[in-house]
């Protein structure tokens, strides 16, 4: 994804077709190509020349198809031609430094193939180095098989951690967002309740304004302790992400098609709903945490102090909700969600505007 | 005075004492005996530096470990006024009889202190260093001594002659005095100074030779695990731990750098021709291991590594970049990576790690061997004998992205912005490395040295530095300011005289009537208070449009009956003259306005004391930029990190500069000043309670919610009775104590602390040992339970 991107040449500055001679200015939408003899030519160009099949380079001679034609990445031509042999010898010279007993041997022979790839890249020896590149192949073909099959693998892992990543980063986005709008309830929610108060009740502004104090001081200290919870629970998704890692090692060695096989069931383990279930099943803490916020704006948690010196945690009210049988848990029906729903329909029913 | 703090004896240099000096002391003794970490705010200008001084120094010579303190400050004149202090203090000493040997040094960039005749003319630090280096670099040195006519330094031959010890004699030595001693001596005082921090005493220089990893591992490397390190004026701490790790590239970098490749080589080539035995020695090494050339390090090297010292690796380099020509081209492929990169067009945030990945499905280029780049290049650079450095510093911009990209994958993130601006039409690519966490680079200093203190007038709320940096303190204390007269006055102008709130937010900010408001703030204030007034705005973009409005508005002409107006500009020279020239109208009697920005350099280090300031008007509240790309990848981090909430950091960032900027009113207990907090948020109590104790403490629910008039009419009372003679002795006992009070105060500490005992005793039979220490330090921090029934 990346990928595509950076691959956006359009800004190539001073760009002139060599072969009409045409210019950005002339024509903003010109793409330049360059083929396999590393000659640059516009689009047009291309499709006039090689329109009736493969045709001589207009600077080299050398024949060339419309095919093999593909867009410049980099602006130093030598670079992409160095780019296009690494790629070539990156196909051939994968191993890793597992393959080797000690680091030195890895660091010789991470050598010899720059000096190879030099040697092609500067055209010295051409032919020599390229025998001595297919004997390594032919000696080493199958580990150069698996090591392809691991770095698939690597990399399907990789773009998975990614995305894992990018997911737990949004959620822990929404988690906060909703804390904020929680928060914010509870405050408009009580000044509300505030105002009713010193509306309707006959003490003294002073005193219900000191008890309000109180109260709201104890709340944000109870946030306070709070926030723990939330950390525990955001971090629960990379033991599940740990686990997945270890699969797919396993899974290493194993061949090519079976591996693809197998990445369905991959990508079954982390289907979107299994991985919600198990976030909430490791996130409780998040979960609640953001419940008890939810409890707040009603009012319903009370900091009970059984004695001057022990304090317990949270007491919640049920509220007519009940503990629930087995039986409605093993439906997936959990507490919180009852509380949750009964405190949004006490909030529907506040804010219901007269009729 | 001499005076004792448990058992330690105090030396300080002056017969009075502010009380908070000597609470801040005791503090400071509680931290350095438990070897801990310490935040400690101090109201400005009540003696912090020498409070701080007179402690440590007394500390370090009474105990037998005598450990060396580091004072870490932001500016030379900062670091200049330490050196002084510290030098009364030990003639203080000295007076009282002491026989000691203190070695105490500042050290500052080649710049300030270069004696050669030629070089010092320079007036750019870079170049200055760059030629240093090609004077002074160790091939040059021994082409000069095998008889080759090459030039070289003088006064660093004459050091290298001698011994450093023998040279200097233990004393305490300002930058002036190094400077005067190598012009005596005819050497070079700046590798003087840096050749005696190994051992000195006393260490006085600026945050980046402690901070910045580029500098840090030539300079501070070898100073011990015992040191005491002291960050002074370190509220903007953070920022400039994210700045030594942050990095930016543009077109014209990757064009330079892809210049000095082609150099590079083309030297190369050079040296094979020649068939040097050089290339081939340092190959030879290279496949040996690092170790070695590590060790070749000497003081000469420029070019650091970037990465901090924990995370380099230390191991051979990888095999693909040993030889010259390989690592030439690996850095070329690197290049033209980052010229693509820049190419995009559109606005692109990422990781390391997506970064990484990209790079190698575009140009194989590992991980490994990019971290290595910023230490191949040195030691190339050091194979080459090259010189003139500072061509280089592009590819080392380059290199030292490479390096820190690879070695750090989490609190980082590269944003590129194609366009300048938002409106801009014409592309000019940015990619910006950016460090999120500040605790990264703060994290070995607070590991390696047993003690760090961060101390400044502005660190509220103090729990902030701890989280954003990531450590703990073992001490947080915030001191009142005790005053016998209210010597400054806070307060919040939420409306104009016309009942019209004023904010600086940005839906009303450049409304009409919020203008005009601000601007009769500015005229009303003009016309009663005498000699200067100093008003910052939030941004220089605010400060030009509400200035143009002004004076449509004929504000301007308005203000100008009274007063002179001069203004702050993102251009230092000429903010240096506008200075200038508003200290003249100041001391003429005339009386001057200056206009100035929160985050300038006015706002930062810039003294109003006396009559170079008498109110300080803060228009609006300072936060910074939001939409900025770099900032909510930041405040991001900092929530999923730290649990800081965005807007808790938003405010805090914004409240301790709208601090530091009124600060700069008050210079000591004499002075006296107004200060005008003018936005109406600043009433609430989530913004209140940010600002540092020592003000907080003297807003008054009268003063905080002032309409323009009311202001007016409380600031005239207030200088009518400030402007009154003020009596020394009136002072003593309460906001200044001698010797006696001290006593007196101790006497009733030990008083109350037998009391206490008593108390806990009493808890101990009650309730058992441990419970009755919980109940102990409840009581201690404040929190009573309260009884339910």
């Amino acid at each position: 994804m990346a990928a595509t991107m950076t691959m956006n040449t359009s800004l190539l500055d001073d760009d002139v077709c060599p072969v009409c001679q045409t210019d950005r200015y002339l024509n903003p939408q010109m793409k330049l190509k360059v083929g396999p003899c590393f000659h640059k030519m516009c689009e047009n160009c291309i499709e006039r020349l090689f329109a009736h099949g493969p045709a001589p380079c207009p600077t080299c001679r050398q024949t060339l198809r419309k095919a093999t034609f593909s867009e410049q990445t980099f602006e130093d031509l030598s670079v992409e031609k160095e780019v296009r042999i690494r790629k070539q010898m990156s196909s051939k010279f994968n191993k890793r430094r597992e393959d080797f007993k000690s680091l030195k041997d890895y660091n010789d022979y991470l050598e010899t193939v720059e000096d190879l790839t030099f040697k092609l890249v500067n055209e010295i020896d051409v032919e020599t180095t390229k025998q001595a590149i297919d004997k390594f192949a032919a000696e080493n073909r199958d580990l150069i098989r698996i090591n392809a099959d691991r770095l698939l693998n690597e990399s399907r892992m990789a773009t998975h951690r990614q995305e894992m990543l990018r997911k737990e980063r949004q959620q822990q986005r929404e988690a906060y967002l909703k804390e904020l709008e929680a928060e914010q309830l509870a405050k408009s929610e009580d000044r509300k309740n505030l105002i009713q108060e010193l509306a309707t009740s006959d003490k003294s502004a002073k005193t219900i304004l000191a008890a309000r104090q109180a109260i709201s001081l104890k709340k944000t200290s109870m946030r306070k302790t709070e926030v723990k919870p939330i950390t525990a629970g955001s971090s629960g998704s990379t033991p599940m992400f740990s686990d997945s890692y270890r699969w797919m090692q396993q899974n290493e060695d194993v061949d090519r098609r079976q591996q693809e096989e197998e990445d369905d069931q991959a990508n079954d383990n982390f289907d979107p709903v299994q991985s919600q279930y198990m976030d909430v099943d490791l996130g409780v803490g998040y979960v609640n945490s953001v419940n008890n916020n939810k409890a707040h704006a009603g009012g319903l948690v009370y900091p009970l102090l059984t004695s001057s010196i022990g304090v317990k945690d949270l007491y919640v009210e049920p509220l007519g909700v009940g503990n629930l049988s087995q039986m409605a848990k093993a439906g997936g029906y959990r507490n919180a969600f009852g509380y949750e729903r009964a405190i949004e329909d006490a909030h529907t029913a506040l804010y219901l505007p007269g009729l | 005075m001499l005076f004792h703090i448990d058992d330690l004896p105090v030396y300080f240099p002056y017969d009075r004492i502010y009380p908070e000096q000597y609470a801040y002391m005791c503090s400071l003794k509680q931290t350095l005996d438990a070897q801990g970490h310490g935040v400690l705010e101090m109201p400005s200008g009540t003696g912090k530096t020498v409070s701080l001084l007179s402690l440590i120094i007394s500390y370090q010579q009474h105990y037998p470990e005598k450990r060396k303190l580091i004072y870490c400050s932001r500016t030379v004149p900062e670091i200049e006024k330490a050196l002084a202090e510290l030098k009364r203090l030990v003639e203080y000493r000295k007076s009282c009889g002491l026989n000691e040997t203190i070695l105490g040094l500042g050290l500052t960039s080649r710049r300030n202190l270069c004696l050669h005749p030629s070089v010092s003319k320079e007036k750019k630090g870079k170049v200055v260093d760059a030629r240093c280096h090609n004077l002074t670099a160790p091939w040059v040195r021994e082409a000069a001594q095998a008889g080759q006519d090459i030039e070289t330094c003088s006064f660093y031959e004459e050091l290298e002659r001698g011994d450093v010890r023998e040279i200097v004699p233990d004393a305490i030595y300002t930058l002036d005095d190094i400077k005067e001693l190598g012009k005596a001596k005819k050497t070079c005082p700046y590798y003087m100074a840096r050749r005696l921090l190994s051992h000195a005493n006393v260490i006085i220089y600026s945050y980046h030779y402690m901070l910045d990893p580029k500098i840090a591992d030539l300079i501070s490397k070898e100073l011990s695990k015992e040191s005491i390190v002291v960050f002074d004026e370190a509220h903007n701490i953070d920022n400039v731990c994210i700045d030594s790790l942050s990095l930016d590239i543009m077109r014209p970098t990757l064009e330079a750098s892809s210049k000095s490749i082609a150099q590079l080589s083309e030297r190369i080539e050079h040296m094979k021709q020649q068939g040097s035995e050089k290339l081939k020695n340092e190959y030879e090494k290279l496949v040996q291991g690092l170790q070695d050339t590590l060790a070749a390090r000497d003081e000469e090297s420029i070019m650091a590594n970037p990465a901090l010292p924990d995370d380099l690796l230390h191991e051979a380099v990888p095999g693909n970049i040993r030889k010259a020509e390989h690592f030439v081209a690996f850095l070329k492929r690197f290049n033209e990576y980052l010229k693509t990169r820049l190419r995009v067009l559109n606005v692109t945030a990422e990781t390391p790690s997506s970064f990484l990945r990209h790079l190698k499905e575009i140009t194989f280029i590992e991980r490994k061997p990019l971290q290595f780049c910023a230490e191949r290049l040195s030691l190339l650079t050091r194979t080459l004998e090259l010189n003139n450095l500072d061509d280089l510093a592009s590819l080392q911009k380059v290199a030292a992205l490479a390096t820190l990209v690879a070695t750090y994958d989490k609190g980082f993130m590269l944003v590129l912005e194609p366009y300048e601006s938002e409106n801009a039409t014409v592309p000019n690519p940015i990619l910006r490395f950016a460090c999120l966490d500040a605790a990264i680079a703060i994290k070995p200093i607070f590991e390696r040295f047993s003690s760090v203190i961060i101390t400044s007038g502005t660190l509220s709320p103090l729990d902030m530095y701890p989280k954003i940096l990531d450590f703990k303190a073992t001490v947080q204390e915030s001191y009142p300011m005790t005053l016998t007269r209210n010597c400054f006055l806070p307060m919040v102008i939420t409306r104009g005289s016309d009942q019209v709130a004023i904010s600086s937010k940005f839906e009303v900010r450049n409304d009409p009537a919020v203008v005009r408001n601000f601007g009769n703030i500015l005229i009303e204030f003009g016309k009663v208070v005498p000699d200067g007034i100093v008003a910052f705005f939030p941004s220089y973009l605010y400060m030009e449009s509400i200035i143009a409005m002004w004076h449509e508005m004929g504000i301007l002409t308005e203000a100008w009956k009274t007063k002179l107006i001069f203004v702050e500009t993102p251009d230092s020279a000429e903010t240096s003259i506008a200075l200038d020239n508003y200290r003249r109208a100041c001391e003429n009697g005339r009386g001057a306005i200056l206009l100035a920005v929160a985050r300038g350099k006015v706002s930062e280090g810039i003294d109003f004391d006396h009559h170079y300031g008498r109110a300080v008007v803060m228009f609006g509240i300072p936060y910074q930029y939001t939409e900025s790309r770099i900032l909510k990848a930041r405040l991001e981090f900092l929530r999923d990190e730290h649990r800081v909430r965005e807007n808790d950091f938003l405010t805090f960032d914004a409240l301790r500069h709208a601090a530091q900027c009124l600060g700069r009113v008050l210079r000591g207990k004499t002075d006296y000043g107004l200060m005008v907090f003018a936005d109406r948020r600043y009433a609430r109590q989530d913004k209140r309670s940010k600002l540092p104790k020592w003000i907080n403490q003297y807003i008054t629910d009268t003063s905080v919610n002032l309409s323009t008039d009311m202001g007016i009419a409380i600031a005239k009372k207030f200088l009518r009775s400030m402007a009154q003679p003020l009596e020394t002795q009136a002072q003593l006992g309460v906001s200044l104590w001698t010797l006696d009070d001290v006593l007196a105060r101790q006497k009733a500490q030990k008083e109350k602390l037998e009391r206490v005992g008593g108390v806990h005793q009493q808890l101990q039979q009650q309730y058992g040992s441990t419970e009755a220490q919980r109940l102990m330090q409840d009581r201690a921090s404040g929190k009573v339970y309260m009884d339910v029934d």
